[in-house]
């Protein structure tokens, strides 16, 4: 993933005064984590990019609360934040099936897939990113943000309840919960996997 | 795999090495020798840096923000200088409207040398009591409703003007100048019509003696607003204000045919000696306000009132309820 910018610190200040284009600087570099982060959340890219980009309006907005530390991970709040707020809203509908397989095709990873890598080695990687993805849509809300906060963008418990406005806690029940789902939903799909991802059954 | 709660909350803690060194220990000795924990913790350990190697993606689309875009994502409506600039006009059309209104007052008063001999007609004609002071409680009263629109605020109007007809009733030609300074009152509770609400008082009272002269100057009063009262009535608030008025309607209603034009300029006499405001109250209600607070009457024409005033105030009334949406949908939005 793409580090600091440079000039970070100067770009955030001008876009603080209004300086549209320093801001989407800032967008072009972070605008794939943000992107991600919400794609693993919202486990469609449709509405992946949706909730991220009023995120990243929200953010313009309220550039003001920014108070110094990492840009980065303020931004990766507020998209946290917008596609938790989804997620809570189409719970609370039922039309909307939140589970369940993704129609859409995962989106291009950022890397540029290993050169020694065959085409079929390729594609079992894509359908294990699918996999793993469907079973993170799978869980429930609380489940998801925990697990995502937690295994795929490496924040602390302490981060996450301060977050999700939760207990320590709950934050380590949830996240074991998650873990525990997202297992036996892999092993369930276990045959999909290339070796060196399989679950192992030895014991 | 049916495992314990705790087990796997153990197990997942001490993947994050999150276990303090009892805890580990104590798992330690245990998954040497329960092998199948020992499997649990594996396959939670894989599906943990299978979740760790996904990939960051790449985004379909720039998440950058046009010009453009910014202001169709940021409405207008809802910048905060609107909302202010909506406020600040809504306050210059109200106060424009009551000056209008009190211009128009005076003006009329000028006009009208013969009211006051109208009065004095009226008043001898017509002696009646208990109209005066719940109908000027009222005619100050719908100001206050266009602009709050709430139920509460109605109710304490109304409860104002009960209050004040009581005392009338009791002592009908002496208690007029404590009626009316009480029952302006629940409307200075609302908000703007606050100076305006207390305004009769000074004013009214001052204005008696000198139609007094002419004639029963307190029932003059009566008349005059027992005129303006059955000015058009489409009201949103019909059943209480009905309540209120019901006991004099009917007198009312008798005296309003023959006397209404003298008696509406009776009201208009009484205004010259007043500021701005009070004078506003009084006609204020003749083409809109009024209807809000009397519909049992049938409308009655109040021609010599200008309806600009009236007009400006509902604007400024409608404008700075616009405001106070705009500022709360902002801050819904803004969480």
């Amino acid at each position: 993933m793409p580090g600091i910018l440079d000039n970070e610190p100067v770009l955030i200040a001008r876009a603080q005064r209004g300086n549209l284009d320093a801001f989407n600087e800032l967008v072009l570099h972070y605008q794939d984590a943000a992107f991600t982060l919400a794609y693993r959340l919202m486990g469609d890219r449709a509405s992946a990019a949706d909730t991220a980009q009023e995120a990243i309006i929200a953010a313009y907005r309220k550039l003001n609360t920014y108070r110094g530390g990492s840009f980065r991970a303020w931004l990766l709040r507020i998209v946290t934040n917008r596609c938790y707020d989804e997620l809570r809203r189409a719970q609370r509908r039922p039309t909307i099936s939140l589970s369940g397989s993704s129609n859409d095709d995962v989106p291009e990873p950022l890397d540029v897939p290993a050169p020694d890598a065959t085409p079929e080695e390729e594609a079992l990687a894509r359908e294990l990113q699918r996999a793993i993805q469907d079973c993170i849509n799978e869980l429930n809300a609380d489940q998801r943000l925990v697990l995502v906060l937690s295994d795929i963008e490496g924040l602390s418990y302490e981060e996450i309840a301060a977050q999700s406005g939760s207990q320590l806690g709950t934050v380590k029940s949830r996240l074991s919960r998650a873990r525990a789902n997202v297992r036996d939903c892999l092993a369930e799909v276990r045959e999909l996997l290339p070796a060196q991802f399989r679950l192992r059954e030895e014991t | 795999m049916g495992m314990d709660e705790r087990d796997l909350e153990l197990l997942s803690a001490y993947l994050d090495g999150r276990l303090n060194e009892d805890e580990q220990q104590a798992l330690a000795m245990r998954l040497a020798q329960d092998a199948l924990l020992r499997r649990e913790l594996d396959t939670l350990r894989e599906t943990t840096s299978l979740l760790r190697a996904l990939p960051e993606l790449k985004s379909p689309r720039n998440l950058t923000l046009e010009a453009s875009l910014q202001q169709k994502w940021t409405p207008l409506v809802l910048s905060p200088w609107v909302s202010t600039l909506s406020a600040v006009a809504a306050a210059f059309m109200l106060i424009a409207g009551f000056v209008l209104l009190s211009r128009t007052g005076t003006f009329q008063t000028g006009q009208d040398a013969l009211s006051q001999v109208e009065i004095g007609f009226a008043a001898t004609h017509q002696p009646v009591e208990s109209t005066t002071v719940p109908t000027l409680a009222e005619l100050i009263a719908p100001a206050p409703l266009p602009l709050t629109a709430t139920t509460p605020l109605t109710e304490a109007v109304i409860g104002g003007s009960v209050q004040a007809q009581e005392m009338e009733d009791q002592a009908p030609g002496t208690t007029g100048a404590t009626a009316l300074s009480t029952a302006p009152a629940p409307p200075a509770l609302a908000m703007q019509p606050a100076p305006s609400a207390e305004a009769p008082e000074d004013v009214l009272i001052p204005a008696a003696p000198s139609t007094a002269g002419e004639g029963a100057g307190s029932e003059a009063y009566s008349n005059a607003d027992r005129a303006q009262e059955p000015a058009p009535s489409p009201s949103p608030e019909p059943a209480a204000a009905q309540g209120i008025t019901a006991e004099t309607d009917t007198r009312a209603l008798s005296t309003r045919d023959e006397q209404q034009p003298g008696a509406a300029r009776a009201v208009s006499t009484a205004a010259p000696a007043t500021p701005a405001p009070t004078a506003s109250s009084v006609p204020s209600p003749s083409p809109t306000a009024i209807p809000t607070a009397i519909p049992a009457l049938p409308p009655a024409p109040s021609a010599e009132t200008s309806p600009a005033g009236a007009v400006l105030i509902i604007m400024g009334a409608v404008l700075l309820l616009a405001a106070a949406i705009t500022t709360l949908l902002r801050r819904r939005q803004a969480q």
